[in-house]
């Protein structure tokens, strides 16, 4: 096993007291104990969550990274075990022969392979489960410089905001059923790169929420993104800002949905959840289909990595095509558009979104 | 325009010759006067009106002059003699695009003076007890006593900014006099203190949205006057509203104009807002057509005469622009520079958000929000810097601390007003006014950029901020005061600056340029910078969360003009 320091590739009879024979260091797994995966992979899926320590992530992204990780090695184990059915298969059409002993091996060989198999189910990734494995890494290495830490009292205090900055707007505004999306942008400056407000639609981040909401009014010409899971009340986001008054109701503004909806999901295989019961009187968010979808599962935005949430977000923006003539005109009340965006090949979770 | 030199101390006329020969584009003609432990030289155009023509001399006081004031003046060197030893208030009002020496030649005490707002620029440098000044850097590399060794704490700004700001410039020992400010020297003692400052003044008469408009029209137009002279005059025209402005008060002011506007082909932004301008206006366009090809022939000569390292890529248009106004027989060009740094701009935006939302995850001063606006090398240092580089930048905080007294200014109430002194004295005055009177006198052009006039931006600092940044409406004010002058989506139309398409000449037409200038055995060879992660750049490979293709293109064409300029200026001493 290697170490992620000094890249010693050690056995487990030299990994004394679970440290690195080379340089010193503790592991945080070993393998040998059942750990499902090595300190040198779970460095590799934070490398991959942080674009190589370059973006800024949150624990639910590298969750799912994680996923994506032990879901590649178990597609590994059941090709193997695939292969060892098949040969077993061929030993056993020879067997037709008097070669007794042929049959025998080829009916061990596919009861092997089926165990194999059954045994390397894909798996799932219990919160519980990687919030262990997080905490036994970050104790054994800190916590990685990329990863969002939020800090115990957030922004500023409303009454050390500047007066003047009441008087101004944003350009844009992006609303998030998560705070922890909100988080994601922040941190990741999206709101300074595209002149942006970012809110979480349950009122995140605190220190600044009003105020901004307040700001938002003073743009009768501010664009609107929403951002959110693959939910009921995810989908249904977009609607209820574009009639509730405190949000954008009476307004005649433009709201682009940018979120996770189901047909994401085929981007992301195994990863949808069972959806949560939906709260009593959540509108509907989407078609027929999408609904009876939405009922039984969910899926996260957290399962697309963070470079590519910044990248689909930004190319909205920019390929937003104006309004035509007429559009909105005249009537009282905000607009909902879903944004379609372009789909590359998925690599499970890397470049599919967007 | 002009430029000047001179020493006070043991210099001698040789030296003199030498700092005048190095500018031979600032005019066809030079002077030079002298006496015991002083000299002056300057270069200017002949017969051109309202500049001075020569060396002053008059009862014990030689003065040299580069540049004009405004208002006009038929010898500003006589202006400015009888405004700075008149010990009443002398420069309470002094305004105009000049650099300027003073020397008392009985008691030997010279007095350096630059424009408020830096369109000019003056050097200094004491080498053996000798104090020499010139208005170009290259002019006191002429001196073979000045070592040009570089100061990498200089390159190290540029590197952040895309310019140099402060006093330090990357030769060591070199200091630049800032805008707005004096210098005098008098028996080896240097004293430099400011004579303009702008500060926060708010006006409660202003707070009438009327009556502010009507005082930034009448001062605009007043400002537009104030810089005008004989004969036809050109305008840098980009299709936005600030220039567009301009050019509205150039006709109302009886002004001959011809527009020159940027073709970059399909990927021209507002080509369409700069024909229907000139057209509104009644003003002659011609397209100056730019892409990598014609970029890359200018690209020596605009580094040499650029003087400083500038890693914008606006600079070489702007030459080019220059010499097509020259080729049409203009002298002088107005351009529109100034109306987001006075009026609140698309950038101010980002600082806005960047202090609602500031502090959630870490300390982060508006300093540091404010480098980062850049876009440069802020927090990229660990990839690009070589350990060499890194050890010799010096101590953390230099860039912070070139912000602290705009940003952390206490007497300024509203935050809008800190970003907008904040771009005012490093953006405006360091950066968009020195490179493009240089870009402009790279053709014997006078640049007149009314925006950043002393009145004028004394007054924007006495309107209330919601009349500049108004909701989301950026210049607010300035809009208010053109709505019935300038089509209503030229006026209205929302702004997102200049795209200069950067990215597609350095990985396109310019890519063999960069692969010797900013290649393996050139970067090896200057040892600053970590030749995998340039290379990186050059295949086009940024930060992965970064969402504009432009940034590599700015980037690279940072490192590119730097490099350049090392070539130009310490290899080879400003010698083309």
């Amino acid at each position: 096993m290697k170490c992620i320091y000094c890249q010693n590739d050690s056995k487990y009879s030299d990994r004394i007291g679970g440290k690195c024979p080379g340089c010193g260091k503790a592991f945080a797994f070993e393998p040998k104990n059942q750990d499902p995966l090595t300190d040198a992979a779970f460095k590799a899926a934070i490398d991959r969550v942080s674009s190589n320590e370059q973006v800024k992530w949150g624990v639910e992204h590298l969750r799912y990274e994680v996923w994506r990780l032990l879901s590649a090695k178990a597609r590994k184990t059941r090709r193997a075990g695939w292969m060892v059915v098949g040969a077993g298969a061929l030993l056993l059409t020879c067997a037709v022969t008097p070669l007794f002993v042929f049959a025998i091996i080829g009916g061990i060989a596919i009861l092997v392979g089926i165990l194999v198999i059954s045994l390397s189910r894909r798996p799932s990734l219990e919160q519980s489960e990687f919030d262990r494995l997080y905490d036994r890494y970050t104790a054994a290495h800190g916590v990685p410089k990329t990863a969002i830490v939020r800090r115990p009292r957030q922004g500023p205090e409303p009454t050390r905001i500047a007066p003047d900055l009441l008087e101004y707007s944003f350009d844009r505004a992006v609303i998030c059923d998560r705070a922890r999306t909100v988080d994601l942008l922040v941190a990741n400056q999206f709101h300074f790169e595209n002149n942006c407000a970012i809110l979480g639609a349950e009122g995140y981040p605190k220190h600044a929420f009003e105020i901004v909401r307040s700001m938002l009014k003073k743009n009768p010409k501010l664009e609107v993104f929403v951002l959110h899971d693959a939910t009921v009340e995810g989908c249904a986001l977009a609607k209820r800002l574009s009639t509730d008054p405190k949000w954008f109701g009476g307004q005649n503004l433009r709201i682009v949905d940018v979120g996770l909806r189901p047909a994401h999901a085929k981007f992301y295989p195994g990863m949808e959840v069972p959806a949560d019961p939906a709260p009593q009187g959540v509108p509907e968010g989407g078609t027929h289909p999408e609904m009876a979808w939405l009922r039984k599962n969910k899926l996260e935005l957290a399962v697309v990595r963070p470079d590519q949430i910044v990248k689909r977000l930004y190319r909205a923006m920019t390929n937003l095509p104006e309004p035509a003539d007429g559009d909105n005109g005249g009537v009282s009340g905000s607009d909902v558009w879903i944004y379609g965006g372009d789909y590359g090949t998925s690599d499970g979770g890397a470049d599919s979104f967007g | 325009m002009s430029g000047i030199a001179g020493y006070i101390g043991r210099g001698s006329a040789d030296e003199l010759e030498r700092m005048i020969a190095a500018i031979p584009y600032r005019g066809d003609t030079s002077d030079q006067a002298s006496g015991p432990g002083w000299g002056l030289a300057c270069r200017f155009w002949h017969g051109r009106a309202n500049k001075t023509m020569g060396i002053l001399q008059d009862a014990g006081v030689a003065v040299a002059c580069a540049g004009t004031l405004a208002p006009q003046t038929a010898n500003p060197a006589w202006t400015l003699k009888q405004r700075l030893l008149d010990a009443s208030d002398p420069l309470a009002d002094l305004d105009g695009a000049f650099g300027a020496a003073v020397v008392q030649t009985d008691g030997l005490r010279l007095t350096l003076v630059r424009d408020p707002f830096g369109v000019r620029s003056l050097y200094y440098v004491e080498l053996g007890g000798t104090l020499y000044f010139a208005t170009e850097l290259k002019q006191l590399l002429a001196l073979p006593q000045l070592s040009a060794e570089l100061d990498l704490a200089a390159i190290h700004k540029y590197l952040t900014f895309s310019f140099v700001p402060g006093e330090a410039v990357p030769i060591r020992g070199v200091r630049r006099l800032l805008p707005g400010h004096r210098l005098e020297y008098s028996a080896g003692r240097l004293e430099i203190r400011p004579y303009f400052q702008l500060s926060e003044r708010l006006d409660p008469e202003l707070e009438d949205l009327g009556a502010a408009t009507l005082m930034v029209s009448r001062l605009a137009k007043q400002a537009v006057q104030k810089r005008l002279g004989d004969g036809p005059v050109g305008l840098f025209l980009s299709g936005g509203l600030d220039s567009a402005a301009v050019g509205t008060w150039l006709k109302q002011a009886g002004a001959e104009v011809h527009a020159f506007s940027l073709d970059f082909g399909a990927k021209s932004v507002e080509r369409e807002q700069a024909e229907q301008v000139a057209k509104h206006l009644g003003i002659p366009l011609t397209w100056v057509p730019v892409d990598g090809t014609t970029v890359n022939a200018a690209l020596e000569d605009a580094v040499w005469k650029l003087d400083l390292p500038f890693g914008d890529p606006v600079t070489v248009p702007q030459y080019l622009l220059g010499a097509a106004a020259r080729k049409a027989g203009i002298n002088a060009v107005f351009n529109g520079e100034g109306g987001d740094q006075l009026f609140g701009g698309w950038t101010s935006k980002p600082m806005v958000a960047a202090a609602v939302y500031g502090g959630m995850f870490e300390d982060e001063s508006p300093e540091e929000q404010y480098l980062r606006a850049w876009h440069r090398f802020y927090g990229h240092e660990e990839k690009l810097y070589t350990t060499f580089l890194r050890d010799a930048v010096g101590g953390p905080g230099q860039r912070r601390a070139l912000l602290a007294p705009y940003l952390g200014d206490d007497r300024t109430t509203q935050f809008l007003n800190r970003v907008r002194l904040t771009d005012i004295s490093l953006k405006g005055s360091q950066n968009i006014l020195p490179r493009a009177e240089r870009m402009s006198n790279a053709h014997g052009l006078d640049l007149r950029v009314p925006l950043f006039d002393r009145e004028l931006a004394e007054a924007s600092f006495a309107l209330p901020t919601g009349f500049k940044l108004h909701g989301a409406c950026e210049k607010y004010v300035l809009k208010r005061a053109m709505q019935w002058a300038l089509p209503e989506d030229i006026v209205w139309r929302r702004k997102f600056g200049m795209s200069v398409p950067v990215t597609d000449w350095v990985l396109g037409p310019m890519a063999d340029r960069l692969s010797e200038v900013l290649g393996e055995p050139s970067l090896q060879r200057r040892g600053l910078f970590v030749p995998s992660y340039v290379t990186s750049l050059r295949a086009g490979v940024d930060h992965p969360a970064e969402t504009r293709k432009r940034r590599i293109g700015e980037k690279l064409w940072t490192l590119l003009m730097l490099e350049l300029w090392l070539r130009a200026f310490v290899d080879r001493r400003g010698q083309r």
